[in-house]
């Protein structure tokens, strides 16, 4: 029975990965571009920012704890983000889950298999971007426990990431467009997980508040471990991150059941 | 023993639909005060299926067809009423159930377009739990039958409309369900393609004996594979026996053709209670003549008209279910 189940996720997973590929320069795209636009806007714009101060720190970072912290931003963004279910809603208004409703394999097994390839070819890209960052100077001599830490917070926060875009993409169930939400959802979380600026630089007040948050498991604390931020409560994060997903999971799994009553299946 | 293998009770749904008045202000107004309205899509479906059977679902577009698939096939909930599929309750969609059933969508494609289609039979191989020796031959044989096996290394895209159908097909009966719901398989196809699958579908059920459910807008599927056929119209359940008994409800008819070598006059007295179809040179009509006057009539207008050519079969299943959608009056009950 389990070595059945298994061998759903593995072949999905690996049909997954199949499909990713069959557009060579899409996915050649899609593995490069991210490195691109990391290095021409956010890593740009901060060596401009001290730079144009003179190297003086901002909030205790020097520039290159700065430029530091943008890297490791950058290869956290790598292993957590995938978005692979930023197209459930859609998927749904079209009727495309139909399938999913009729096969012996869930559709939230589905897509998560689909996420596991994604995240695979991420991590195969995350791994040789570490080691060009260094190779190029960006990164100091690295901790490979720190890195380790890192990478395995990193998975553990892609499931959460995982999580947190299914159940938005479920509110395709009612509302016939969520891109508007995922939008607005993805700056913020941008904005408050100190992807772009760290949460350090935040007035007091706004730094307690986004504590009481997944925002900061999300990006401020993976980046510290990699960075080897002594400070960092590495196994209360760990169990935070946890909980959430399984509080996440809960409700996608409530707001699953109370929207596929309303599901048409348009289209067919 | 022999249990029905659908069995559905005073089966409904509803669909609620927004309601926008036209221009400028209908949009405001929707804007700022939504209306809704409901409307019954499928309203006191009562059918029961025996195993093995082909039942033909007809209806014109919006009948309802294809939602009372979707509630059978446990995709939608149903509002109203009650349905057990296989012995489960479609919506509950518990795994067994899924395992024993199978839709094909005309219009929607199942598989994956962006990999060929041995990939997307070997993902279904391990969905349903294949064996791999039942797999092997189950897609030897049916690729053999379909003629396809020379594409299963092709990606999706690149196969023609007939092709994907056969793959859709193909992918549908790998598990060998007991219940297969087919929503307009030969869809856009031309008529070999369309003759191919009716013909595969003919013999794959003699050999296995699978209950199918078939809609289809081309009546030659429907006369070729469903002896028993239930007319869908406006969500409502208005005929539901064999084929014999459908084409006999506007009486023993037979459908007549006659071609003449000059025009002649329509309006002669001759063509009264005939219903002439007309074409629109005049030169050729189409006549529905009861079967105990055929020899009487038929000798009448040969005698009346430049008769070039006569031919006389049944009257089309098209024809009925044209007359009985345009006259529902007719239909008994």
């Amino acid at each position: 029975m389990l070595k059945a189940e298994l061998r759903k996720w593995q072949k999905t997973t690996s049909v997954s990965i199949s499909r990713y590929m069959a557009f060579k320069v899409d996915f050649l795209l899609m593995l490069v571009a991210p490195s691109f636009v990391f290095v021409a806007i956010n890593y740009s714009i901060w060596r401009s920012i001290f730079q144009s101060r003179g190297g003086e720190s901002i909030s205790g970072f020097s520039m290159d704890q700065m430029l530091q912290y943008q890297c490791w931003s950058f290869i956290v963004a790598l292993l957590t983000r995938s978005h692979r279910t930023w197209n459930l809603s859609e998927h749904i208004r079209l009727g495309r889950i139909t399938s999913f409703l009729l096969y012996p394999f869930d559709a939230w097994k589905f897509y998560a298999s689909e996420f596991v390839a994604f995240q695979l070819l991420q991590f195969c890209t995350a791994l040789p971007s570490i080691i060009a960052l260094r190779a190029f100077g960006f990164l100091p001599q690295l901790d490979l426990m720190a890195c380790a830490l890192g990478i395995l917070f990193s998975l553990l926060v892609s499931v959460l990431w995982f999580v947190c875009d299914f159940t938005l993409g479920l509110a395709g169930f009612w509302l016939e467009e969520v891109w508007v939400f995922r939008v607005i959802f993805g700056l913020f979380a941008v904005l408050l997980s100190g992807a772009f600026i760290p949460i350090e630089l935040f007035p007091p007040v706004l730094q307690t508040v986004i504590g009481y948050t997944p925002f900061p498991l999300i990006t401020s604390v993976p980046v510290h471990i990699f960075l080897g931020t002594k400070s960092v409560p590495i196994g209360w994060s760990m169990g935070m991150v946890c909980a959430w997903t399984a509080a996440l999971a809960v409700v996608s799994g409530v707001v699953w059941r109370r929207g596929i009553r309303l599901y048409t299946a348009a289209g067919i | 023993m022999n249990e029905p293998v659908i069995s559905c009770q005073a089966l409904g749904k509803d669909y609620r639909t927004s309601r926008k008045a036209p221009g400028l202000v209908g949009t405001l107004r929707a804007f700022v005060a939504p209306q809704y309205a409901s409307v019954a899509a499928v309203a006191d479906f009562d059918l029961e299926v025996r195993p093995g059977e082909i039942v033909g679902l007809l209806g014109p577009n919006g009948a309802g067809k294809t939602t009372l698939m979707k509630m059978l096939t446990g995709i939608v909930e149903p509002t109203r009423g009650s349905a057990r599929v296989l012995g489960y309750e479609p919506f509950k969609r518990p795994r067994d159930f899924r395992r024993r059933i199978a839709l094909v969508m005309g219009q929607k494609t199942q598989l994956w377009m962006d990999i060929p289609a041995y990939d997307s039979f070997q993902l279904l191989q391990r969905y349903y739990e294949v064996p791999d020796k039942d797999f092997a031959e189950r897609v030897h044989t049916l690729g053999e039958m379909l003629g396809v096996r020379h594409l299963f290394t092709t990606h999706m895209r690149r196969l023609s409309l007939g092709e994907r159908m056969k793959m859709e097909l193909m992918a549908c009966l790998l598990h060998k369900p007991d219940l297969c719901f087919l929503d307009e398989p030969t869809i856009g196809l031309d008529v070999v393609a369309q003759k191919h699958i009716r013909d595969f579908f003919r013999d794959y059920q003699r050999e296995n004996q699978t209950t199918i459910i078939l809609t289809s807008h081309y009546m030659a599927d429907i006369e070729a594979l469903c002896p028993r056929i239930v007319l869908v119209l406006g969500g409502r359940k208005r005929f539901d026996g064999t084929i014999g008994e459908f084409e006999g409800i506007l009486g023993k008819e037979k459908f007549v053709s006659l071609v003449f070598s000059d025009r002649v006059d329509q309006n002669h007295p001759l063509w009264t209670d005939l219903n002439p179809q007309w074409d629109e040179s005049g030169m050729s009509v189409e006549l529905q003549i009861r079967e105990d006057a055929l020899r009487e009539r038929s000798i009448q207008l040969l005698s009346a008209f430049p008769v070039v050519d006569y031919s006389t079969e049944k009257l089309p299943i098209e024809r009925v279910l044209k007359a009985l959608v345009t006259n529902p009056h007719l239909l008994p009950g």
